[in-house]
This record gives C-alpha cells, sequence and structure tokens, in this order.
C-alpha cells in the first residue's frame, strides 16, 4: 500500500533533528494581521489563482481586508471604487455569485474592462455573514474563464463561513483586544440596515 | 458533483459546550467548531478533527466535525499510535491511504476500522513552530492523498494555527488554552529526551515518546517533569562534553 511519512515542506522538523533552545516567539499579530493571514492563505487552500475580501467598516462602506496577489487587490479596489461587482452584489443579496468569464459578463462591463487586461478570468463571490447579516464577501478569482463547479462553490461557502465564524467574536464588545474598524460591524450595520433586510428577503 | 457531507451538527455542538464550561474563550472554540465544518466542505473529506496535547503529552480532543472522527482521536489516545500520533510525535505530515491494511498501527485500525474510517491524513499543528498538536481528516473509502491535497491541507492547517493562536492572544485560563501553554513551554525538552532516549535505546520517536509517558504516568508526574529528569540523569552521567 502506498501510505507513509510525507515530507513536510520547510515548516516541519522532525522530533529526532536537530534540536533548539527554546520554542521561537510567538508571532504577535493583531485581529486584523491574523483575518489578513487567513484570506490571503484561501487561495492555496481553495486552489484558485487569487483571493480577496472586503467587509463593511464602521462606515458601511465596504473596505479591503486581505488579498493573496496584485490581481486580487485589483479586483477588490476596483470594485470598490465602481461600486459595483459581483463581490459587492453578494454582500447585498446574501448570496453566491459565480462568474464563468468576466469578459464576457456584460452586468459588469466596467469591472471587467479593468480587470481582464490584468488576468481576472473568472469570479466567484461568497457572502461573508456575521450572526446571519451580510457583512462582506470573499472573492475567488481564476486568470483564465472557468465554470465554477458545485464542489468549489460550496468550499468557498464555508470558507467565508468559517471568516464569518472569526468575525462573530471580533465584533463582540471587548476590553481586552481592540477591534480593528474593518470588524466593527455593528455599527455598519445601523448605518446600512438595507444590505440586511435586502439579505434576508432573498435568503430561502 | 460531490456527495452530502455526513456532518453531525450534536457531536459538534457537544464538543463546543463542554470546552466552553472549561473557561475557554468560547470566541476560538465557535471559530475552531467552523474550521473543523469548513474543513470537510473545502477538502470533500467524511470528516475532521483537532486534537491538542495535554499535559501527559497525550493528544486529547477539541473538537471534531462527527463521532467517527472523535472516536479516532479517541482510539488514538487510548493507544499511543496511529497517523495522528505519528505527525505529533515526528512533527510531520503523516497519511495512510488505507488504515484497514496498514500495519503500522494494528491496534489502531483494528479498533477504528468497523467505523469507516478508511484514509487519513494527519498533520500537525504548531504555535511558533512548536507542535502542540494535530489536524486530522478521514475518508469512508481508500484514498492516495495527492500532492496537491497535502499542499492545500497544509496551508488549511496554518489557518487552524491562526486561529489557535487567539486563544493564547485571549488569555483565558481554560482547559485548552492551559494546554497550549504548557506543550509550548516543555516540547523543547520533552523532544530532547526523546532523541536521547532513540540513541539509548535503539528506539523510535514515537516508542521513546511513549516510553516517556508511561514513565510519567507511572510515577504520576508530568511528561515534561519526567523528560528533564532524564536529561539531568544522562547528564550526570555521562562524560564532559569539553
Amino acid at each position: 500500500m502506498s501510505a507513509g511519512r510525507d515530507a513536510d515542506g520547510d515548516r516541519g522538523r522532525p522530533i529526532a533533528g536537530p534540536t533548539i533552545d527554546r520554542p521561537t516567539g510567538l508571532p504577535s499579530r493583531s485581529a486584523a494581521g491574523r483575518l489578513e493571514s487567513i484570506v490571503v492563505a484561501a487561495a492555496e487552500v481553495l486552489r484558485v489563482d487569487s483571493v480577496g475580501a472586503m467587509l463593511l467598516d464602521a462606515g458601511g462602506s465596504l473596505r479591503l481586508i486581505g488579498a493573496s496577489d496584485a490581481l486580487a487587490r485589483a479586483m477588490e479596489d476596483t470594485q470598490i471604487e465602481l461600486d459595483d461587482g459581483p463581490g459587492i452584489e453578494a454582500t447585498r443579496t446574501g448570496r453566491d455569485v459565480a462568474v464563468a468569464d468576466l469578459a464576457r459578463a456584460g452586468r459588469w462591463r466596467a469591472l471587467a474592462e479593468r480587470l481582464v487586461p490584468i488576468g481576472g478570468g473568472a469570479v466567484l463571490s461568497s457572502p461573508i455573514r456575521v450572526h446571519d447579516a451580510a457583512v462582506g464577501n470573499l472573492n475567488a478569482i481564476a486568470r483564465q474563464p472557468h465554470r465554477w463547479t458545485p464542489g468549489e462553490i460550496r468550499a468557498a461557502g464555508a470558507y467565508a463561513r468559517m471568516i464569518g465564524a472569526l468575525l462573530e467574536g471580533s465584533a463582540r464588545p471587548r476590553t481586552d483586544d481592540p477591534v480593528p474598524e474593518t470588524v466593527d460591524l455593528e455599527p455598519a450595520r445601523a448605518v446600512h440596515p438595507t444590505l440586511d433586510e435586502e439579505a434576508r428577503a432573498d435568503r430561502p | 458533483m460531490r456527495r452530502p457531507v455526513p456532518i453531525d451538527p450534536d457531536q459538534l455542538a457537544t464538543s463546543l459546550r463542554r470546552l466552553e464550561r472549561s473557561g475557554d474563550d468560547p470566541d476560538v472554540l465557535h471559530a475552531l467548531g467552523a474550521a473543523v465544518l469548513a474543513c470537510v466542505e473545502i477538502f470533500d473529506v467524511a470528516g475532521c478533527g483537532l486534537m491538542v496535547a495535554d499535559e501527559h503529552q497525550i493528544l486529547r480532543h477539541v473538537v471534531s466535525s462527527d463521532a467517527p472522527g472523535h472516536a479516532l482521536e479517541e482510539v488514538e489516545a487510548a493507544h499511543g499510535e496511529g497517523p495522528c500520533t505519528d505527525s505529533f510525535v515526528n512533527n510531520v505530515v503523516t497519511s495512510t491511504q488505507d488504515l484497514a491494511s496498514d500495519e503500522r498501527w494494528p491496534r489502531t485500525a483494528s479498533t477504528i476500522g468497523p467505523l469507516g474510517v478508511r484514509a487519513v491524513l494527519g498533520l500537525p499543528i504548531r504555535l511558533g513552530g512548536v507542535p502542540l498538536g494535530t489536524l486530522d481528516v478521514y475518508r469512508r473509502t481508500p484514498h492516495d492523498w495527492d500532492a496537491s491535497e497535502h499542499r492545500a491541507l497544509r496551508r488549511y492547517g496554518e489557518v487552524v494555527e491562526i486561529i489557535l493562536s487567539s486563544a493564547l492572544a485571549a488569555e483565558r485560563a481554560g482547559e485548552l488554552t492551559q494546554q497550549l501553554q504548557y506543550a509550548l513551554e516543555h516540547r523543547v525538552v520533552i523532544e530532547r529526551a526523546v532523541g536521547y532516549l532513540m540513541a539509548r535505546d535503539q528506539l523510535d520517536a514515537v516508542d521513546a515518546f511513549n516510553h516517556l509517558r508511561r514513565a510519567a504516568r507511572a510515577r504520576r508526574r508530568k511528561v515534561g517533569d519526567v523528560a528533564q529528569e532524564v536529561l539531568d540523569e544522562h547528564r550526570a552521567s555521562g562524560p564532559p562534553t569539553d
């Protein structure tokens, strides 16, 4: 049978190997830093070319919280600038938005004009929900046109739900762990109640 | 089209309630629960679980997506053998295409096989480079874990590590946090003692590790303390180093 102890890249160190004097220090990460790292990791976990994510800020505007590369950053920045795109749509409706060929998606022509020349082929946007309200989106990007499979859509949605679960903790008032502005969600919902209402209305 | 994913919500809820009662940060536990469920969906596996070593260096179940996944963890803890144990002790990803026909862990295989746990992959979960536990996934049919799955799962393990680091950042004196802190403080001395026992007694790492654990249990001591004693005795009896 083909089983074995597997190579573990450069992360690991066998127990019998050279020892170190003490554990290396834990990286000091803020809640926002942890969130950004989780968004960046999504590209490799979901096995797509790029991933970015946006969240509503305290003023009710979507803001970038993480991007795995320049393409993902451009995708998020352009959607924010245009106030339009599959990610914005996913946040407004609380539903997944799958775009198989951005160049042929007339619905987001302005976005396509900016993104297709730099490698935006297909986009899959999954809403990020906190306490059952859509407060942002996770965008998976393929550099070539790609018909997203049901399995890929479920996987991206599951990753977005995990981010939402993390945010549910961050959104609670705490005195010992200041919440970064981008995850201060209660004021955002107060400013944009229609976002919640639309999301709930569309939910089966 | 993928087959429906069998998730046992009662199992997950029970795990989370137990840990929340222990005083751990409910936000972190909530996120870990979501992480194991997401893992099942993302990797199309039958189950996923997270274990963290306790003060006796026994991997203890923290959260799992379903009952067989939980059982796998309990069985490994009882027998001191299995893919997750190897992953934790050796600090490398360890997989099996089919646990039922794998000769490395016969006791675990015979106990867990009837529950439908076949292909298993365990990966070490580390904080600051120190292995503190494992994330494990399983399938109900034999499966050859390919390089793409390995890469993606290792990356997902890093996501779980980020979430776990939140438990320490929250500084709540819960069971999980105490386990993480103890493992961080004592892993290096345990590794050194294991390395010494491997050389002295010609053992592999897991046997040396279990030797330490048995000694600690017999003396009602913590593994970290016994490991330090082993090293101290070695230093006292050995020749001058310079």
